[in-house]
């Protein structure tokens, strides 16, 4: 109800912006579809219409990922985060020295 | 150099290299002097100037030309400057401010120079600038895009000095109109120019840089890197056919993401590759008409997608968001700042009496006096793309739509304020009277247009209106998901980080494993050398125990023997000596 009542006004402005082409304008135009009454409204609705039912499936569809994928490549789980054997060695010896010092 | 001194760029260099090294709180009003009297100099810049000085093999570099176009839009260019000094007052970071001063005199620089080799200096110097603009504000994505949009522009700046020394070796010099039949160097010099233009498939740095730059920052790229490169193709390559194709499939290729784009910036980011392109198809047309309106256009983006970087730069200041999925009803919170944002979107849609319907319809009046049927058709299909992502779907989520509003965390500055209200009084003053800057355009005398016709009119407002019962009737088409949409530089950000990644894991591995082997040997050896004492006392049968000094003392009296010893051994060595 309350979209239809928008579609109403502006369906009216339209109309009447037809109106005043059909009978007050001398067309000059490049091209023969550009001297039809109308013809720029009924472009817009239809080539917005297309526009939009292509861009959806097309972007959503193919091309849209979760808000971090680029992030994860910089810090990949389990990259560089595995102790080295020199990691381990140097922690043996570590705690070897605490020892000592009991 | 004396003379170089009426050079707005000299000014803006010198302007930065004092705030180098000047304290933040001097900086700004440096950096605003600078910013102030190259504007001067360059609205008094006298039109027919030409500086050259000597170079090498006899060549003279022409630093300074100033004709109608350079001198229009390095009046722009300043002018940009100034305005997005002022957004930022007091906002703007440490070095970024240097590095801006940098980036616009460089790009004042790629504009009045007459000479090859200049533009490709002050062109690398532009990328540079630009870059470290970027990764001065020790933001991590910000230090990240920075990177890549320095990778991308040397690739691009590599391809024109590649081209212009082919040139050089042909006998041209000079910035002036290219043809085929210079082979492979005009290719390159295309391809190079077309990487700041953000071609496809080398646009992706336009998505990727400008959402990550500060919000004054964004303002001054936008009127920059694609802009001086528009101004540069029109200058070498006017009625160059292969770019009346690029620029409408740039010109449908940004419509097309940026229906679908979540993060409002990136939205108007991926807008500025459609209207580059719509300017490319007009540089593509070539004939006066045409130029002319390359370059109102390229005026146009300036003031009308300043507006629009502002007003959504100064939400994303006040709440912190840029998302459209937390973003809603704006408009109880910031109307001023709505009321702005409508005026630049309006007018980048083409409504009568903004500045964009000065603009916009002079690229379909250049297509239909050539007769070119297809081509005028789908710029017009591009347009409307413009008023449905921009206008109603970014002003609708964000200043109406379904999200509650997110919380204000602080006011917007009245700089900002005054910011976009000296904007938004050009862009209505050249809306109601085109023939304000018309005037100025370099090929006026050749091409004259009017727009304000009765049938112009109407068909405006009916193509705006049917855009409209469009977005009201498929509503529910124009929710947007969160998430981030790829684009053609996944191939740099995915594909090849994994394989340079997986080079050096390659030889992490090897490294590891090496360290492994050793390891494993020392392990084998250590037992021996772990407790010395034991092989010297082995009547202290303990197996393998680790040295204890209290377990392991001798008795004083082996260590006096060895004393002894040694003296002993002395002695006799020296006896015998004597």
């Amino acid at each position: 109800m309350y979209w239809s009542k928008k579609l109403l006004y502006l369906l009216i402005p339209i109309m009447i912006l037809i109106g005043i082409e059909l009978l007050f304008v001398h067309p000059h135009a490049n091209f023969f579809w550009e001297a039809w009454a109308g013809y720029d409204a009924v472009f817009g609705f239809i080539s917005s219409a297309v526009l939009v039912l292509i861009a959806k499936p097309l972007i959503d569809g193919l091309v849209k990922r979760p808000e971090d994928y680029y992030e994860e490549i910089y810090a990949p789980k389990g990259y560089n985060s595995a102790e080295t054997p020199g990691d381990a060695a140097g922690k043996a010896f570590e705690t070897q020295k605490e020892d000592r010092h009991d | 150099m004396i003379r170089l001194m009426v050079h707005p760029s000299f000014i803006l260099l010198l302007g930065a290299l004092i705030t180098a090294f000047i304290p933040q709180k001097l900086k700004k009003y440096i950096v605003l002097v600078s910013g102030v009297i190259s504007f001067a100099l360059a609205l008094r810049l006298p039109v027919g100037t030409e500086i050259t000085v000597p170079f090498i093999n006899g060549m003279a570099l022409v630093i300074l030309k100033v004709d109608q176009l350079a001198w229009i839009m390095t009046i722009a260019t300043t002018f940009m400057l100034l305005l997005s000094l002022l957004y930022g007052w007091g906002e703007i970071g440490h070095r970024e401010a240097t590095w801006g001063l940098v980036y616009a005199g460089s790009s004042c620089g790629a504009l009045l120079s007459g000479s090859l080799m200049m533009l490709v200096i002050w062109w690398e110097i532009m990328a540079v600038a630009a870059a470290f603009m970027l990764i001065s504000r020790h933001d991590k994505h910000a230090v990240n895009a920075g990177i890549r949009y320095l990778v991308i522009h040397f690739f691009g700046g590599n391809l024109l000095l590649f081209g212009v020394a082919l040139l050089a070796k042909q006998g041209f010099y000079l910035v002036e109109p290219l043809s085929r039949s210079m082979g492979a160097a005009y290719w390159l010099v295309l391809a190079g120019v077309g990487v700041s233009a953000g071609m496809i498939p080398f646009h992706a740095w336009i998505v990727d840089a400008y959402p990550n730059a500060s919000i004054a920052g964004s303002v001054l790229m936008n009127s920059m890197t694609t802009k001086v490169a528009s101004i540069t193709l029109l200058r070498l390559f006017a009625g160059e056919q292969f770019l009346m194709g690029m620029g409408l499939l740039m010109a449908f290729w940004g419509v097309v993401y940026a229906l679908r784009e979540n993060h409002i910036r990136r939205l108007l980011s991926y807008h500025i590759i459609s209207q580059v392109g719509m300017i490319i198809t007009a540089v593509g047309i070539g004939t006066p008409l045409a130029s002319n309106a390359a370059v109102a256009l390229v005026l146009g983006n300036m003031l009308y997608k300043g507006i629009l970087y502002m007003s959504t730069g100064s939400i994303y200041y006040c709440t912190g968001k840029q998302k459209l999925t937390e973003l809603g009803h704006q408009v109880k919170t910031v109307p001023i700042n709505a009321c702005f944002f409508f005026i630049g979107a309006l007018a980048i849609a083409g409504m009568p009496g903004l500045m964009g319907f000065a603009c916009k319809p002079m690229v379909m009046a250049a297509s239909g006096e050539q007769k070119m049927a297809l081509l005028s058709f789908l710029l017009y299909f591009a347009s409307i793309g413009t008023f449905l992502s921009v206008t109603m779907k970014l002003g609708y989520n964000m200043f109406f739509g379904i999200n509650a509003a997110p919380v204000k965390k602080k006011n917007a500055k009245p700089m900002m304020y005054a910011a976009m209200a000296i904007l938004s009084l050009f862009i209505i003053a050249f809306g109601i009277k085109p023939g304000l800057f018309y005037q100025y355009l370099p090929w006026t005398d050749a091409a004259p247009y009017s727009p304000y016709t009765l049938d112009h009119v109407l068909s405006e407002f009916q193509l705006l209106l049917g855009g409209l019962l469009a977005f009201v009737v498929l509503h529910h088409l124009f929710k947007v998901k969160s998430g981030v949409s790829l684009d053609l530089d996944w191939f740099y950000r995915k594909p090849l980080v994994s394989f340079c990644l997986s080079l050096s894991k390659g030889i992490n591995e090897f490294r590891l494993a090496v360290w492994q082997i050793l390891m494993d040997g020392l392990g084998g050896v250590l037992p021996f050398f772990r407790n010395p004492m034991r092989l010297l006392m082995p009547w202290k049968h303990c197996g393998n125990a680790e040295f204890r000094p209290d377990f392991y003392r001798m008795p004083v009296g082996v260590g006096a023997a060895w004393i002894l010893l040694a003296f002993v051994g002395m002695f006799i060595f020296l006896i015998q000596a004597v």
